[in-house]
């Protein structure tokens, strides 16, 4: 008995059923040469129709009791059983079982769509590994509270953001950032859960629960994103709304308006009227806009791009101004040498001696200076002056390096001391004798000018940089990169200005920034992109599109995925709606029959879905970094 | 108050659009969306956790689809 009720309600049963009886009716019908329908097939079109239709025309009356009077499943019953009061008993038990059919495959499409998001986006571990009283446990991801200690292992994912405590390892956050080369990692890094240790053995200190940590904030909003609805949703629903009941007052018309004046049978106008029933189904179209945002969604995420909603898609497709903060955006926050002006010493010299007295530093400017300088002796003694620079023996003479500030303290004159540049400049003294001064300078992102060439190939009209770092270094950046227009030495809340004066002119602007005070400008541009990752709440708040991580590549390719999902978007809705009216036209003529507009109706549904899933494997690439 | 929900079961996107529209007329719900692709119901409400969703459930029923199966 269970097995026979199992078997019921299997979606196939009325579909392969209805097929028993259908077929041998239908074959029996066109062999037999009496005039009419042979009895036979008519008592086999009967229990075909009851088998398949049953579950749709019980649906349809208890529909009509919940004030459902244009509900799918009625204007399908309508059309079937219409069908078969005008003598037309194959083509109403044909439109029932090729509506089971299609509504089955439509079904197992947004199930599959469904379940590649879902693949995608399992990027977050269901257990840890957490040290409790010296022995490990396993335990739920859940139950993990911050500052408990968790222990990793190679393949294993992590659970929950947390910082290593120790161990050393290669680590792979492709899941999260799109970046798919290996990052090594050591004690004090921080690893966002959704990260796979590759090798090695970590031990962490958990800093974050399991349900506000990256991989949950990023699932998060992803399965949000649905809720800011694009344009094109909206118009599809709006249309959808309107739709059903114009084109069931067609039906009606066209079956009595002809017969009224004498024009055709009441017999045909009505079966093309059925038709127009089939075709008022709205599901085709309503499905085919959120299912493109739905995969564009999704695809863009497993590459580090998060669209807060399919509102965010059409003004970053039509952007044409990109403004961009200069460091942590454009550039990577590391230093490097520029040039060196030596004064009575040789520039290795003076090159070494910095070093040498910048001993161990990890002051982001003393650290470049080791990438020229391999190996630098230790300092016989070493002092570091906050803020200034560095004060240290060497060779028994004493050494500084550091601002203007540090050397005129010390006494050290030189006309170099009274030039105009302040930040990103090394001067060095020995023994009160001034020797020369040591340039360093932001180091530009390796795939920066790829990125910003591409914005352009793209048709961006114009990219300025909004930076608050003096003007010099500024304008170099921006010369090198190709950027159009370039202000420096900015106060966070003049950046904020000259945005305001920017959206002011009309043209789509986008903003990009680290989010690092720079949130009220991510919320006033038409689109606020904030760049490295889920780390800043205000930033997430703020900004429209989320880049995971720092990598500028991606910025084009965000571009290139809202186009592509505004163009899917738009090409399921016009061929929805040419089909629909292709169908509606012949059908008014008597050109086709009911099977072909069930047939037009979901086969529109499944390639809109299918053309939307593309979307989940388009992957753009823009001069990717190297490394 | 948003209150978020998973919503299975539903046959088509048309009638998640209307079960949302049915939801959304209920006292005391401002507003509510239904994303059929992720099965999800958010419910934006000056109710309590319990009320609101006693209303959704009263709404499902309403509907008369019972396949339809809200959760938290």
């Amino acid at each position: 008995m269970k097995k026979l009720r199992k078997l019921i309600k299997n979606p196939l049963f009325p579909i392969i059923a209805g097929l028993l009886f259908f077929v041998p009716a239908f074959i029996i019908d066109h062999v037999s040469a009496a005039e009419g329908t042979p009895t036979v097939s008519l008592i086999f079109y009967f229990i075909a129709l009851v088998i398949s239709g049953g579950e749709v025309f019980v649906d349809a009356v208890r529909g009509i009791f919940h004030k459902k009077f244009l509900d799918e499943k009625f204007l399908m019953s309508i059309a079937s059983i219409g069908a078969v009061c005008i003598g037309e008993y194959e083509e109403g038990v044909a439109v029932m079982i090729f509506y089971l059919v299609g509504e089955y495959f439509q079904k197992r499409a947004v199930e599959h769509s469904r379940s590649s998001i879902r693949s995608l986006m399992d990027i977050r571990p269901d257990e840890a590994t957490v040290l409790r009283d010296g022995k490990e446990e396993r335990v739920d991801a859940d139950d993990v509270e911050v500052g408990e200690t968790l222990v990793l292992r190679a393949g294993e994912r992590v659970p929950l953001d947390a910082r290593i405590t120790s161990g050393t390892a290669d680590v792979d956050t492709s899941a999260l950032t799109g970046e798919s080369i290996p990052r090594s990692v050591g004690p004090d890094d921080t690893l966002d859960s959704g990260t796979v240790v590759l090798n090695g053995t970590l031990t962490l200190l958990a800093i974050r629960p399991a349900e506000d940590s990256a991989a949950a904030r990023i699932l998060d909003l992803v399965e949000n994103a649905g809720d800011r609805k694009s344009k094109e949703e909206n118009f599809i629903t709006k249309f959808a709304k309107y739709y059903t009941p114009f084109v069931v007052a067609c039906a009606v018309l066209l079956a009595f308006i002809p017969p009224i004046f004498g024009w055709m049978p009441i017999i045909d106008s009505v079966h093309r009227a059925l038709l127009f029933l089939v075709v008022s189904c709205p599901c085709a179209l309503v499905i085919s806009v959120p299912m493109a945002f739905f995969g564009g969604i999704g695809g863009a995420a497993s590459q580090g791009i998060l669209y807060k909603g399919g509102n965010t898609f059409s003004p970053l497709a039509h952007a044409e101004t990109f403004a961009m903060d200069k460091t942590g955006t454009l550039t990577d926050g590391t230093f490097k040498v520029r040039a060196a002006y030596p004064v009575g010493v040789s520039e290795e010299e003076l090159l070494t001696l910095a070093a040498t007295a910048e001993f161990g530093s990890h002051h982001p400017m003393a650290l470049c200076l080791f990438d020229v300088v391999k190996n630098p002796a230790h300092p016989e003694a070493q002092e570091e002056i906050a803020g200034k620079g560095v004060r240290a023996k060497v060779d028994g003479t004493t050494v500084l390096v550091g601002n203007k500030k540090l050397l005129a303290e010390a006494g050290v004159t030189h006309a170099d001391l009274d030039l105009p540049v302040g930040a990103g400049v090394l001067f060095v003294a020995r023994d009160g004798e001034y020797l020369g001064r040591i340039e360093v300078a932001d180091r530009i992102k390796p795939e920066a000018k790829e990125a910003i060439a591409a914005l352009r190939n793209l048709g961006v009209k114009k990219t300025v940089m909004l930076s608050g770092d003096r003007k010099e270094n500024a304008e170099r950046v921006g010369h090198e990169l190709g950027i159009d227009e370039v202000n420096a030495e900015l106060l966070p809340n003049q950046k904020y200005e000259h945005l305001e004066a920017l959206t002011a002119t009309g043209r789509g602007v986008a903003y990009v920034g680290d989010g690092i005070n720079d949130a009220p400008s991510l919320a006033r541009a038409d689109i606020g992109i904030a760049m490295g990752g889920i780390g800043s709440d205000s930033a997430i708040e703020a900004a429209d599109v989320v880049i995971m991580s720092d990598a500028l590549d991606r910025l084009p390719a965000a571009i290139a995925i809202a186009r592509k999902t505004l163009l899917i978007s738009k090409e399921n809705i016009v061929f929805a709606l040419t089909v629909k009216a292709a169908i509606l036209v012949l059908g008014a003529l008597g050109l086709v029959s009911m099977w072909w507009a069930v047939f037009a109706d979901v086969g529109v549904a499944i390639i809109a879905i299918f053309n939307s899933i593309r979307m989940l494997h388009y992957h753009p690439k823009y001069g990717k970094k190297e490394q | 108050m948003k209150i978020r929900y998973s919503i299975k079961g539903l046959d088509c996107p048309n009638c998640a659009l209307k079960l949302a529209e049915l939801i959304e007329k209920q006292d005391g719900i401002d507003s509510a969306k239904i994303n059929f692709l992720t099965e999800k119901l958010s419910v934006e409400t000056s109710l309590d956790a319990d009320a609101a969703f006693a209303l959704i459930q009263k709404s499902v029923k309403e509907f008369g689809e019972d396949d339809v199966v809200v959760e938290k």
